[in-house]
């Protein structure tokens, strides 16, 4: 890979051995997926705030982070975190959780104090798989970004125009460098893909089955969508978010919609379609027959929050909840920034007086199951997200978890009268 | 234990440098890296794949 003399002072150690370290994985990364150079970073970065590095030979400790902040080292562009990967840690709620270690406060203090060298290096603990939505910075179209998290990198891509593969981590947050390829590189940003929607997209339900669908069909390669309406907020992130689970779609388009695709043809960037692919609503109900993984309907806990509810969700399920009593244990999870707005428009006492919970900065899958007090996992969950849904029964494992899909009024409903009357309508 | 009979030989770049040897495990279905892997056992415990619980022998 082609290295400017900068960068080779930081590999050959000038710039001190953290920096080389970090480095001399970009170097390793950067070769083992074909890129010939280093880009700068003009856009931001979305991070997993406690992960040092994902190869153990390149990590970066936390004392090591200290140590640099201490010098007033800082990270070279806006940098946000993703959601709070230290196992068990709840941002807002966990006080009344019950579930331990999360409800514990001396366990609480140390996964703050934990996070104290990235806030110092001047990273805005966002926490949360959604901030770019409702308390983050955009990057501007076409900037080089460095995300993290299977719902924010397509949200960069296509619905900001901004460039990132998955590297957000602190290693290219503090050179400020990320390698060269895929996502960067204007050609390969292209449909390929012509998808034509058949069925009638109109609940948000029905765009988190089509975006499920897609992926599984489409693996790694980049589509343009037709006749799947004009979705709402809410339904993007649902479709982005399931589209990266069910598949690896990091890019795409909708023509007359998002910023590279002015056009059908600007989609494509002037080149035919090298498939076309219709979806079906037999697609959306074999999506739908994947997620419903359970046989029975005795529920006895509710998730709604994947990806992390906006300030609109939160708003919508308070009403629902509103005069309402919960049989079954039921969790919303927002993210922090959407967290005081939600106290201060009384969105969450609505929640609280029903019996439910508001929480922010986590999820099942972080909890690595464990919501069910003390220490336990459930037996059979209802939510609203094919994503959690897919992830959990894993993240449960060797514990067997039946998990009941459906639509957010679904899942209220289960919440109050405790049992899963959902089915594919 | 059946023996191999045609070797194929697969082209990669590495991160780490090292020799492995071992029995390839195939599917024609991608493998999900963040979740749905127990690490310990060295399996996938995604739910809808053909290698669910399916070690090396």
């Amino acid at each position: 890979m082609f290295l400017n003399d900068d960068e080779k002072r930081i590999l050959d150690g000038r710039q001190g051995e953290i920096a080389q370290r970090c480095m001399k994985f970009l170097v390793a990364y950067g070769e083992a997926a074909g890129a010939e150079k280093l880009v700068d970073l003009d856009g931001t970065v979305d991070l997993h705030p406690t992960g040092s590095g994902w190869v153990a030979a390149y990590a970066v400790t936390r004392e090591e982070m200290t140590e640099l902040a201490g010098k007033g080292e800082r990270f070279k562009v806006p940098t946000f975190s993703d959601k709070a990967t230290a196992p068990n840690f709840i941002v807002d709620g966990w006080e009344n959780c019950g579930v331990l270690p999360s409800s514990d406060p001396a366990f609480h203090k140390k996964c703050l104090e934990d996070l104290q060298p990235l806030i110092d290096m001047g990273c805005v603990l966002t926490l949360s798989c959604a901030h770019y939505l409702d308390s983050s910075y955009w990057p501007s179209l076409g900037q080089h970004c460095a995300w993290v998290e299977s719902s924010a990198v397509p949200w960069a891509n296509a619905v900001l125009g901004a460039r990132s593969n998955f590297d957000g981590c602190f290693h290219t947050a503090y050179l400020g460098k990320v390698p060269y390829y895929d996502m960067h590189l204007t050609e390969n940003r292209a449909a390929t893909v012509l998808i034509h929607c058949e069925a009638e997209l109109k609940r948000d339900m029905d765009y988190d089955l089509f975006g499920w669908a897609v992926g599984e069909t489409l693996g790694l390669k980049v589509p343009a969508f037709v006749g799947i309406g004009r979705p709402t907020t809410t339904q993007l992130v649902k479709m982005n978010s399931a589209l990266n689970t069910g598949g690896q779609v990091r890019m795409y388009h909708i023509p007359g919609m998002t910023p590279e695709a002015p056009t059908l043809e600007a989609a494509f960037q002037g080149k035919k379609p090298k498939e076309t692919i219709s979806i079906t609503r037999d697609d959306l109900k074999r999506a739908y027959e994947l997620m419903n993984y359970g046989s029975s309907d005795d529920i006895d806990f509710v998730y709604l929050g994947c990806p992390h509810y906006n300030i609109e969700e939160v708003r919508k399920v308070a009403d629902l909840l509103e005069g309402k009593k919960c049989n079954t244990r039921l969790w919303i999870m927002t993210n922090p920034g959407t967290y005081p707005l939600a106290v201060l428009a009384g969105y969450r006492k609505k929640i609280e007086d029903a019996g439910a919970l508001l929480l922010s900065g986590s999820c099942p899958g972080l909890l690595r199951g464990i919501v069910m007090p003390p220490d336990g996992y459930p037996r059979v969950v209802a939510m609203d997200a094919a994503k959690q849904d897919y992830y959990m029964t894993g993240h449960c494992h060797p514990n067997k978890v039946q998990i009941r899909y459906g639509t957010t009024e679904d899942c209220i409903d289960a919440a109050i009268t405790g049992k899963w009357k959902g089915e594919w309508r | 234990m059946n023996m191999p009979t045609n070797k194929i030989i697969l082209r990669g770049r590495k991160v780490i440098g090292g020799i492995a040897q071992g029995e390839a495990l195939v599917s024609k279905m991608p493998l999900m890296g963040w979740g749905n892997v127990d690490s310990r056992n060295g399996y996938t415990v995604e739910r809808n794949h053909p290698l669910y619980e399916v070690r090396p022998l």
